[in-house]
């Protein structure tokens, strides 16, 4: 089916859905790469506007891509919860878009819809909204996970602290999380993304993630981020593995660039299930996602990035995430090219995973060839502070020595904390509070004076 | 009006109790604070270190310097164009950077049409995403691998500079180079 629209006596023509996506979406390099997005300004727009005539049942009829030939599409549409869709079934695009803004669309009924909203759906709204619009109806989400403490909480704010080291060192490892946990971090989970992926060495970081959790009775999570293939084996030696780890996209081919698919998954999900180690709930995974990885494998099939994306959460939503991440700007200027599209980018995913019922978090980042910088970083992370973003990423002073990159900061999480008055997980701030690292009372960090003994003795030797 | 030392404000920068842990790791750890905010010095070497970066990204690669450094140490060398012209197009098209000029297809081709020398090995030197790692890196890296090369008696091809290059452009030279 095509979809026209006239501007100024000019018809506009849209061969497909996924082409009227594509125009529609807000200007990012990753699109024009490809070869789909707007030509200009106008034909954007008008895009837009054919995208906000289109009812939303057109979704369940029309898919981006071929159903036959990709998993994907297949579970989108066969998990499709139709009784959860039907007040809403009547509507356009541009009608969603203001039920969403309107005070009909509260806490419970956004959480009453989700299994009724396909990712398409999700993403096409997103596409004629504005950011006040992702931060506000965003905002009015609430999705809670829980492992061994309680993550998305309204009025809380996690973080994952990352460790990272050039070589795996332990001990430099172990320096950069005693730094994260002084610094009130480490509640969404302390996640080591490793240099190399022997098992062994993999076994190595699990043993001392699971050490220090246990040792200072930390209610919080470990993950080393490497392949589920491997992380499934660890699971069979019985290594201390709480979260399992992938990296997802929104296509089958990107998936199987990936080397993985949703049995892969699911095997993954039960032998990480059958470890037992979660106190609070049963979330047992993390998955990461971002823009544009469907196009750096070639497995796009001439759909937008932004589209494509918000399909890679169909695939989380299948498996009860604890966390999913969005890592925006990591992928490089070539799909998100300066700081503007990187703010864009990430409340769109944050908006789309919430509606969907995800545990959104963001790995708010940029690579040294992005036309971006700290500022920028800020920027997104405030609105996000706004939107009710679950958890940040944690890292020494932002900088990631492993990876190469820019992120948030230990830092940067307290100015959240202490500028709108957010939380960690109850869990963690009575932790934090018992051993004497800081208390937060509202919007006030209140810090003890020395490091506290039990920490302070590490450094003795 | 006279100063009063003892009404001005004490320091409002603390110190990490854990500063000796430095030495296990180049993470920037044991920041310090003020209030909860990245504390003055700290935050001016984060920017430093990020500035020197970004200038590494857009600094193009002194090619003139490079040759006559080559030709000083009698290696030939050749400059190629990507179809990437500037650093802007470089960084929103891989895809172009994969790609020699027509220009540079038309050099190497004739070169190739007048030599008919048949190479054991070629070198190819890309600007990548930091021209100033390549200045610092190429000339020792190279001399160091052409000590083996003698050596093993092998034929080294006229070293390659290559300029707005991603990796596929040492596919295309080792096409019209015709290595064996």
């Amino acid at each position: 089916m095509s979809y026209r629209m006239m501007i100024n006596n000019h018809q506009n023509h849209f061969h497909d859905l996924k082409t009227l996506m594509a125009k529609a979406t807000p200007q990012r390099s990753g699109d024009e790469l490809a070869g789909i997005a707007a030509e200009d300004a106008t034909e954007r727009v008008a895009a837009q506007m054919a995208l906000a005539e289109l009812p939303l049942k057109v979704f369940l009829n029309e898919a981006v891509v071929d159903y036959e030939a990709d998993e994907i599409t297949r579970l989108i549409i066969d998990k499709h919860n139709l009784e959860a869709f039907s007040p809403i079934s009547h509507y356009t695009v541009g009608d969603f878009r203001n039920w969403l803004l309107s005070e009909q669309a509260t806490t419970e009924t956004l959480r009453k819809l989700s299994s009724g909203l396909t990712s398409e759906m999700v993403a096409a709204v997103s596409k004629i909204i504005r950011n006040q619009d992702l931060i506000y109806v965003a905002s009015k989400c609430e999705v809670i996970t829980q492992f061994r403490n309680t993550i998305g909480l309204k009025g809380h704010l996690s973080t994952r602290l990352q460790p990272n080291h050039p070589t795996d060192d332990l001990l430099g490892i172990s320096a950069s999380i005693l730094d994260g946990l002084m610094y009130g971090n480490g509640d969404a989970v302390i996640g080591i993304n490793p240099a190399t992926d022997n098992l062994h060495n993999l076994a190595e970081l699990l043993k001392l993630l699971d050490h220090i959790i246990q040792e200072y009775k930390i209610p919080t999570q470990s993950c080393v981020l490497t392949h589920i293939s491997s992380g499934i084996q660890l699971a069979e030696k019985n290594v201390p593995i709480d979260l399992m780890f992938q990296s997802i996209a929104g296509t089958q081919k990107a998936n199987e660039g990936f080397g993985i698919s949703l049995d892969l998954l699911q095997e993954g999900y039960e032998a990480t299930l059958a470890l037992k180690r979660g106190t609070l709930g049963n979330n047992v995974m993390y998955f990461e996602t971002g823009q544009g990885s469907a196009l750096s494998s070639n497995a796009h099939h001439g759909v937008d990035q932004q589209t494509l994306e918000t399909r890679a959460y169909a695939i989380a939503r299948k498996f009860k995430p604890l966390l999913v991440n969005t890592v925006v700007g990591f992928i490089g200027p070539e799909y998100l090219f300066n700081g503007k599209q990187i703010i864009r980018a990430g409340l769109e995913d944050h908006f789309c995973g919430k509606l969907l019922g995800l545990p959104m978090g963001c790995d708010i980042c940029y690579t040294n060839h992005a036309d971006a910088d700290q500022n920028d970083m800020d920027v997104l992370l405030t609105l996000f502070g706004t939107a009710g973003l679950n958890f940040i990423m944690g890292i020494p002073g932002s900088d990631d020595v492993m990876l190469n990159y820019q992120t948030t900061s230990f830092h940067d999480a307290l100015y959240l904390r202490q500028l709108l008055g957010l939380k960690p997980a109850p869990e963690f701030a009575a932790w934090l509070e018992q051993q004497g690292i800081f208390k937060q009372q509202n919007a006030q960090i209140c810090w003890s004076d020395h490091m506290p003994d039990q920490f302070s003795r590490l450094l003795m030797n | 009006m006279k100063l009063q030392v003892d009404h001005q404000f004490p320091s409002p920068t603390h110190q990490d109790q854990w500063e000796k842990l430095k030495q296990f790791t180049d993470a920037r750890i044991a920041l310090g604070r003020v209030g909860c905010s990245i504390p003055t010095k700290a935050f001016l070497e984060f920017q430093l270190a990020h500035a020197q970066a970004r200038d590494a990204v857009y600094q193009a690669l002194d090619v003139t310097h490079l040759t006559e450094q080559l030709n000083k140490h009698n290696l030939e060398a050749v400059h190629v164009q990507s179809n990437a012209h500037d650093k802007e197009i470089y960084l929103k098209r891989p895809d172009l950077g994969r790609q020699l000029s027509n220009s540079s297809q038309q050099y190497l081709q004739q070169q190739y049409n007048k030599n008919q020398l048949n190479y054991d090995l070629c070198i190819v030197v890309g600007d990548g995403l930091s021209a100033r790692a390549i200045e610092t890196n190429a000339i020792p890296f190279i001399l160091s691998l052409t000590q083996e090369i003698t050596d093993q008696s092998w034929q080294l091809a006229p070293i390659i500079i290559a300029t707005g290059s991603r990796v596929e452009p040492y596919r295309v030279c080792r096409r019209l180079f015709y290595l064996s």
